[in-house]
């Protein structure tokens, strides 16, 4: 009997390990990168460094850095997340840690909430903070400092092999024989509603905008016929478009997507709509002008590495650095623009 | 069936698997036969065991826990006639009578016999309903999935035992649980109280693991100190009673087509299968006298309905993304965990996984038979286990899986507040499984009616150009009023006789 027990608790610690683990495996991943890189550091890369040390100024971690993705564990912010952990170089390791929920409120109030000291940063869509200020949902963006944008994504407007639509002007001819009948399926922030109603009224059409969460959620009823126009990212959609499953018909974007060049852009159509949809990285409020100088130059630095321009590649993703200073100004141009858009549609909050 | 090919492929590429296969099955029948501790329980305390693994791997040990939790209860339901998981309650009537007459043996192994064969028979029904399932469930519009959670709450509300009027509080519950966070489809704020920490809502693992496993710890722990009984192993045979299941044929069939119908059918479960089969036998029997005495046939009738529920809860999991029974809500949680969100697309994006997941089912069936058989002395003494180390360390173990989730300290407080409410419910008679079945499907629920409503710009008439949904909202109109009328009936039938 009592050997049973012993064997009984030995399996119940191996599997609390393994849960632990989890926890870990993680940190533990990147550490052996991270490690690597910090030796390579002090001898070979002790050139570069110094050039950016140098040139910005003194500031560096000293402690291992915390990063919150605000998003579940191998979604895109996630991914890119450890991705950059792997290539960054520097002193100290970064450490992804997934806190979920709230479109991203939850790990962002989290962020906010820590000292402004470079220990704790954040992964996050701008367009997301955007959206939530317009709509009076959170204010988390005045409680953030902008460090880089990293990659980019493409919004685009896409149908299924049902409709029989193979371009642009197929559907727009369809919808504008046939008013209110195609339901637009939409996902993401209410940005990608407002610019939707804009799409719409530029090309003089109009459909049924019906929201869903989640870009499963609107393949799904792209594939049922539930919906006849999908508006998905491009990341979301590459295999299905190359699969043939899925039509792009334009891209609601400021430039064509590079791996679908011949889709138009909505602005060729006629529709001067440049919403982008990067993915970028912040820090809490007022953080000292030094740090901002150095992990904006810390992700410069990646986003100039080729290795990792070609590792996002693979996962959908295209890098496009934009610094603090440029990405802070796009970001308040775009609310700027999208203000009164979402005043006449009845968005804001 | 290239669904098939490519699921043995995943499987074979990470045989790994297997032996997480047996890991689970064992773990899964020690928890089906330790009364008070369940195959729900165990496949949510594992879940964040499989944050690390792939998804095959994870799912290889939380199926294995599934179907070995739910055949485990009969071990302690023959022995001590207590109901080892809440699934073998109508195992005990007649599997103990029979072990009192000096044949445990017997009864065991018809008993374990019978899961094996109603498992089987819903692996079958899995791998041949499913894909159909698959492709009629993409014509499922947001209307139809109203009208199918539509039926499954009218179902858990009059179906859950006890008082429908109580678990229908629980459900509303489950309701207002599912609406806090942000709300998807226009991101405003719903009952947060102003608190950031409620944006994302609450995690469905820390409410899963506080309703049952915190909550069943409280009410366990007030009977800690009472005598439990000694079981003997002495003299018992486990050979495959191929005399005695002469005549129970036709009740195994029986159960199994029922199980697994009623495990396709959203949110009731094993416990209804295994009555509705036992009522069934014992009615049609020659011999009804003999049921409830020791007969093989009601071992029979009750085992094979609640194993073949498993496979059947299976099915609308994976086509539908709605969980056939209480465990399969856990599993739900499982998937999703690992990325895969179920529904008819999975088939043609993850055809893998889905196959994985048919035959580990199927494997996991044999593995139960295979292990009860050899390994019966162990669980038997195992049943004796001290609760004083069990109990503390099952919420330590919860404690840690629902911090590794996401991070947050948040959710423990969310476990613990969940496990005394939970508690507090149970002491007022308010069933918890429709509390967790109304927080799974809330969503589902609101998001897809508003969405229908959108959709026809206002018009609720709309439904009714949809067969399938229109007949999902007469069959929940049937689900509630059928009972209520009966009800009312016996009630003037009663008063009549009495004034007569």
């Amino acid at each position: 009997m009592k050997r049973l027990i012993a064997l009984l608790m030995a399996l119940c610690m191996a599997a609390s390990l393994g849960a632990c683990g989890s926890g870990q495996s993680s940190s533990a991943a990147q550490s052996s990168e991270p490690v690597q890189s910090a030796d390579g550091a002090s001898s070979s890369q002790s050139g570069s460094s110094q050039e950016t040390q140098e040139t910005a100024a003194a500031w560096q971690p000293e402690k291992p850095v915390q990063c919150i993705v605000p998003f579940a564990a191998g979604g895109g912010s996630d991914i890119l997340t450890r991705l950059i952990i792997q290539y960054a170089d520097m002193p100290t390791e970064m450490v992804a840690v997934n806190v979920d929920g709230g479109a991203g409120l939850v790990g962002g109030q989290q962020c906010a909430a820590a000292a402004p000291d470079g220990y704790t940063l954040l992964a996050h869509n701008p367009m997301n903070l955007i959206s939530q200020g317009l709509t009076g949902t959170s204010d988390l963006w005045e409680q953030l400092t902008l460090l880089a944008f990293v990659v980019d994504d493409w919004t685009m407007v896409c149908t299924n092999t049902a409709t029989g639509w193979k371009t642009a002007e197929d559907f727009i001819n369809y919808a504008k024989e046939h008013p209110g009948e195609v339901k637009w399926g939409v996902t993401g922030t209410p940005i990608i509603i407002a610019d939707s109603h804009r799409a719409m009224e530029g090309l003089g059409i109009e459909c049924t905008i019906v929201p869903y969460d989640g870009g499963n959620e609107t393949r799904t009823a792209l594939a049922g016929n539930h919906i006849q126009i999908e508006v998905a990212t491009s990341a979301d959609i590459r295999n299905d478009v190359e699969a043939g499953e899925v039509i792009p018909l334009f891209a609601i974007a400021p430039n064509r997507c590079p791996f679908m060049e011949d889709v138009p852009t909505l602005s060729e159509l006629g529709v001067p709509v440049d919403s982008g949809a990067p993915r970028a990285y912040f820090a809490p409020a007022n953080l000292p002008e030094e740090i901002v100088d150095y992990y904006d130059q810390l992700f410069k630095s990646v986003c100039e590495n080729p290795e990792f321009v070609e590792a996002c590649e693979k996962v959908g993703m295209v890098v496009q650095y934009v610094g603090a200073e440029e990405g802070a100004q796009r970001m308040n141009n775009w609310y700027e623009s999208l203000k009164p858009v979402f005043e006449k549609y009845g968005l804001s909050g | 069936m290239s669904i098939f090919a490519q699921g043995f492929q995943s499987l074979l590429n990470e045989p790994f698997s297997f032996l997480l296969m047996t890991f689970g099955v064992f773990f899964g029948i020690i928890f089906g036969c330790i009364p008070g501790l369940t195959a729900t329980l165990g496949v949510i305390l594992l879940i964040p065991v499989t944050y690390a693994m792939s998804p095959v791997m994870g799912f290889s040990m939380l199926l294995g826990i599934y179907v070995g939790g739910i055949s485990g209860g009969l071990i302690t339901a023959t022995l001590l006639n207590i109901p080892g998981t809440p699934s073998s309650i109508f195992t005990c009537w007649d599997a103990y009578p029979m072990s009192k007459n000096g044949q445990p043996g017997q009864a065991l192994s018809i008993g374990v016999f019978s899961s094996l064969m109603g498992g089987l028979f819903s692996a079958v029904a899995l791998i041949f309903i499913a894909p159909q399932l698959a492709k009629v469930a993409l014509q499922f519009g947001n209307w139809e999935l109203f009208g199918l959670t539509l039926m499954a709450m009218c179902i858990i509300a009059v179906m859950t035992e006890g008082d429908p009027l109580r678990s229908s509080v629980g459900l509303v519950f489950g309701l207002m649980l599912a609406s806090i966070g942000l709300d998807s489809l226009t991101g405003q704020q719903r009952l947060t109280f102003g608190s950031w920490q409620l944006l994302g809502g609450l995690a469905s693992t820390s409410i899963m693991m506080g309703l049952f496993a915190i909550t069943e710890i409280l009410m366990q722990t007030r009977e800690l100190s009472h005598h439990k009984q000694k079981v003997s192993t002495k003299g018992m045979s486990f050979k495959p009673p191929v005399k005695a299941l002469k005549g129970c044929w036709r009740t195994m069939g029986v159960g199994s087509v029922i199980g697994t119908f009623i495990g396709i059918l959203p949110a009731i479960g094993q416990q209804t299968a295994s009555l509705v089969t036992y009522n069934y036998a014992k009615s049609t029997s020659k011999t009804p006298e003999r049921f409830g005495k020791g007969n093989p046939e009601g071992i029979v009738a009750s085992e094979t309905a609640n194993n073949a529920v498993c496979g059947g809860a299976l099915i609308p999991l994976i086509t539908l993304g709605i969980p056939g029974d209480m465990t399969t809500a856990a599993l739900l949680g499982g998937l999703m965990i690992h990325g895969l969100q179920p529904g008819p697309l999975l088939f043609s994006s993850n055809p893998g996984i889905i196959g994985a997941i048919m035959l580990i089912f199927l494997m996991c069936n044999l593995v139960m038979y295979l292990m009860e058989l050899g390994l019966m002395r162990v669980f038997i003494r195992l049943i004796d286990l001290p609760r004083y180390l069990l109990f503390p360390f099952i919420v330590f173990c919860c404690i840690l899986g629902v911090y590794a989730l996401n991070n947050r300290i948040f959710d423990i407080w969310v476990l613990l507040v969940f496990g005394l409410l939970g508690y507090l419910f149970t002491l007022c008679k308010v069933p918890l499984s429709p509390i967790i079945m109304g927080y799974l499907m809330g969503k589902t629920f609101e998001v897809n009616f508003r969405r229908a409503m959108i959709s026809a710009q206002g018009d609720f008439g709309d439904l009714f150009n949809r067969p399938i949904a229109a007949l999902f909202l007469a069959a929940s109109i049937l689900f509630v009023l059928v009972p209520v009328g009966l009800r009312i009936l016996r009630r003037a039938k009663k008063s009549g006789a009495a004034t007569i």
